[in-house]
């Protein structure tokens, strides 16, 4: 192990969960120096064959400050834009292409330097439609199976030579400590506070859905309709 | 030989940076109202510090990540930004009193008007933190603060009887003139004084700027388990000072010269000139440290560059928020603020924002995947939570009890 | 997220506010009065107590001349802060001459206070001697005051 790097990579193993291990992670350039943070995922979702996959790093307040926002209304978003209406990219956050992460532990490692290297998030090819991870989290869950209640917690990925697939939805009821990663079976720890979290994220569920399509969620309203076919899981790694 | 100097060089350090304006004035005022009735408070915050310290740093070798880092990861950004804003006016505002401290110190050895001092303390302090190296900076702040064991000396020389001091010590015996309600407050106050959500994001962000690697975790317990414990020595022996000379006057500690007063008496000019040193010291330190955690806490939120360990240049939000922080501290000095009472409202502050800093560290440290090895023990967690519950409940006392006491009048 | 948000907010500022109303109302009753009587004349007790030990301790030669200085102006200053707002303060009615005598005495100790300032920064050993005198005669009469004005506690 190259002792820059705290701990194993990520990326060598069979998943991660978008919000748990990527989400809010400190980028870090080919020197050591710092980037910037994680403060969103692209989502791409392609017409044609392919499931949806996490594309890259978005970053800057056009990617945080919709975060910081409620789901419904956006009111920090629109404030956010409102402060500067003749930027025509104003909403339009930076972003990294995934290509670029070599490393993925405690922090996210590229194999670039930092100068010059953020620019403007590109608009979509022919056939993709993308999305923001943070839309995404907290959307209601709609779906015959009966253990599937709740929110869209976080998005498991499996990643493939520079694009990350969506291949589960952590579902469950949106208590506070999910980030804590009790809920993911990934350790143990003060008694007290495993106890509690546990408790409160019981009802927390893997659910595939590699098939879902854009069309599947609404993204007004926030809901999120799982198909038919949906297979449901336990949660833990391994 | 080399090792043990550097060994011996971090646990001075850590003893001389240990106290800070808070400590002194905190100390100072319970000694002489509470005698030393409160001593176990003062021991009960010490080790908390010290098992907040040790997981902090461990957590910093381990993952390469500092506290705020970890904050916005595990907490979310919503949360973590209330958090930021919490820890940045607790922090801020120990950083005006810290300035202040030095301004007062000063005074009493110029006898200058400290709003004079305070334009140049704040110069001082931002030239510190934008040129010199942070190891020097550590060291040299940190021995000449050594200078405040005088405080010990004094207490021998003022002779108290010791029997007595060690009663009130382990029986908590609380002066009858005095109701709980200020008792409870005094021992928020202290364990805030003792427990300041800065010493961490200095001590972890410090551990990232020196590159501490696995093989110091045992130098950095050293320095926690040995040097912090005797720093919170000095603690007790300025409020044994304390409560040897005023409290039989029925006098109160409201200024900074009151608190180097037993030592001047005990031990005449050379002692007054060497506390002073000490208070300069420990009130420059420390107001370095509060300074650079403002810029700390704030670049690991957002992403940016921050640290010494690169130049200015490569941390330039970094170093303009040290100076726009340094400006507003002076401001608000300017305005005339005793900085005595900021520094009771630091404290009170500090013991609220504490559980926000406190809980994603603990949580942190029994992580596998970033501590391996290193995860907290059964001893480390015990403690753990037991402090869990302390700094909450704290935490949810210090507003009321303020309110209802006054400020402990 | 809002709602648990909010709640919390309230929670926090809830006792504070009340906390204030109850602080600051406008009539104070009789022990609330009492109180305030024991910590300003303890307040100048404090004061006073604090520039005995300083001028003795110049008299010893123990003590640097801008330290003194500095020393005797911050209990000047914690007075007058304790003065001001205890003068503004309204008594109950059965309180009232007891508060002209705290005032008068409160008055007087921060004369003693002015020339012990005077005397510190001199050069006059005479003059020091003099304010020290002053001093403890006026801490002893205030410690006597106080214990009249509240009946014996504090």
């Amino acid at each position: 192990m190259d002792d820059r790097f705290a701990m194993d990579n990520r990326l060598d193993g069979q998943a991660l969960d978008a919000a748990l291990h990527l989400l809010d992670r400190q980028v870090i350039d080919e020197d050591g120096l710092l980037v910037c943070k994680v403060d969103d995922l692209e989502i791409s979702f392609y017409d044609f064959g392919s499931p949806p996959a996490v594309t890259r790093i978005l970053t800057g307040p056009a990617a945080l400050v919709p975060r910081m926002s409620s789901r419904t209304g956006h009111l920090l978003r629109k404030r956010w834009i409102s402060l500067g209406v003749q930027y025509a990219d104003r909403d339009v956050p930076l972003a990294i292409s995934l290509d670029h992460v070599v490393h993925l532990g405690s922090g996210v490692h590229l194999d670039v330097s930092r100068e010059g290297l953020l620019d403007r998030q590109p608009p979509p090819d022919d056939g993709v439609r993308i999305r923001r991870l943070g839309e995404l989290l907290g959307m209601k869950v709609e779906s015959n199976h009966p253990e599937l209640r709740g929110k869209v917690l976080d998005v498991r990925l499996e990643p493939v030579e520079g694009r990350y697939l969506l291949r589960h939805f952590v579902v469950g009821p949106g208590r506070p400590g999910s980030l804590l990663g009790y809920d993911r079976g990934d350790f143990n720890g003060p008694w007290l506070v495993a106890v509690v979290v546990e408790r409160l994220h019981r009802h927390i569920r893997l659910a595939s859905c590699a098939n879902v399509s854009e069309a599947d969620i609404d993204w007004d309203a926030g809901v999120v309709h799982l198909r038919e076919d949906t297979t449901v899981d336990d949660v833990s790694f391994d | 030989m080399k090792k043990l100097l550097s060994l011996a060089l971090g646990i001075l350090t850590a003893i001389g940076g240990f106290v800070d304006i808070g400590d002194l004035v905190v100390n100072a005022q319970v000694g002489a109202r509470f005698d030393l009735s409160m001593g176990l408070v003062v021991a009960v915050g010490v080790l908390g510090i010290c098992v907040f310290a040790e997981m902090s740093g461990r957590v910093a070798v381990c993952s390469k990540r500092p506290t705020f880092d970890l904050v916005r990861e595990r907490l979310g950004p919503r949360m973590g930004l209330l958090n930021l804003v919490a820890s940045l006016i607790v922090t801020a505002l120990t950083f005006v009193a810290e300035i202040g401290g030095v301004a007062l110190a000063l005074a009493l050895i110029s006898s200058v008007n400290p709003l004079l001092i305070v334009p140049l303390v704040g110069l001082m302090v931002w030239l510190v933190l934008w040129r010199a190296k942070f190891s020097l900076m550590e060291n040299v702040l940190g021995l000449l603060g050594l200078a405040l064991i005088v405080f010990a000396v004094a207490l021998w020389k003022l002779g108290p009887d010791w029997g007595d001091l060690g009663h009130q010590m382990f029986t908590a015996a609380k002066p009858g003139d005095e109701t709980w309600t200020t008792y409870a407050y005094y021992a928020v106050a202290l364990f805030g004084a003792a427990m300041t959500p800065y010493e961490v994001f200095f001590f972890s962000s410090g551990g990232v700027e020196e590159g501490w690697e696995e093989k110091d975790l045992s130098t950095m317990r050293a320095n926690v388990f040995v040097g912090f414990p005797l720093g919170g020595l000095l603690s007790l022996a300025i409020a044994g000072c304390a409560s040897t000379l005023f409290g039989p006057l029925g006098v109160d500690v409201a200024s900074l010269s009151q608190v180097a007063l037993p030592v001047g008496v005990a031990l005449g000019k050379i002692g007054l000139a060497v506390v002073l040193v000490g208070f300069v010291a420990a009130t420059f330190g420390a107001a370095c440290e509060t300074g650079l955690s403002t810029g700390y806490s704030l670049g690991q939120y957002f992403g940016w560059q921050w640290g010494k360990y690169v130049k200015p240049g490569g941390a330039t939000r970094f170093h303009l928020v040290l100076v726009v922080a340094t400006f507003l501290a002076v401001g608000i000095l300017m305005t005339g603020v005793d900085p005595i009472l900021v520094t009771e409202a630091s404290v009170v502050g500090s013991a609220v924002a504490l559980p926000l800093t406190y809980f994603p560290i603990l949580v942190v440290a029994n992580d596998k995947d970033y501590m391996g090895e290193h995860i907290n023990g059964p001893l480390a967690n015990a403690l753990g939570t037991v402090y869990l519950v302390l700094v909450v409940l704290a935490a949810v006392a210090a507003l009321p009890l303020l309110v209802i006491t006054g400020m402990g009048s | 997220m809002r709602r648990p948000l909010a709640l919390a907010i309230l929670a926090v500022l809830l006792p504070v506010l009340t906390g204030c109303g109850l602080r600051s109302g406008a009539a104070v009753s009789e022990s609330g009065w009492t109180d305030k009587v024991d910590q300003t004349l303890g307040a100048a007790i404090s004061s006073l107590g604090t520039t005995e030990v300083v001028l003795k301790n110049q008299a010893n030669g123990h003590l640097t001349r801008s330290y003194v200085v500095v020393a005797v102006r911050d209990s000047q200053r914690t007075l007058a802060k304790e003065v001001q707002t205890f003068g503004s303060k309204q008594p109950p009615a059965s309180k009232v001459a007891d508060k002209r005598t705290a005032m008068r005495a409160l008055g007087h100790a921060l004369a003693v206070l002015d020339s012990a300032s005077n005397a510190a920064s001199g050069a006059d050993i005479a003059a020091r001697r003099t304010a020290l005198l002053e001093v403890e005669r006026t801490y002893q009469e205030l410690s006597t005051l106080q214990t009249r004005l509240t009946g014996g506690g504090g």
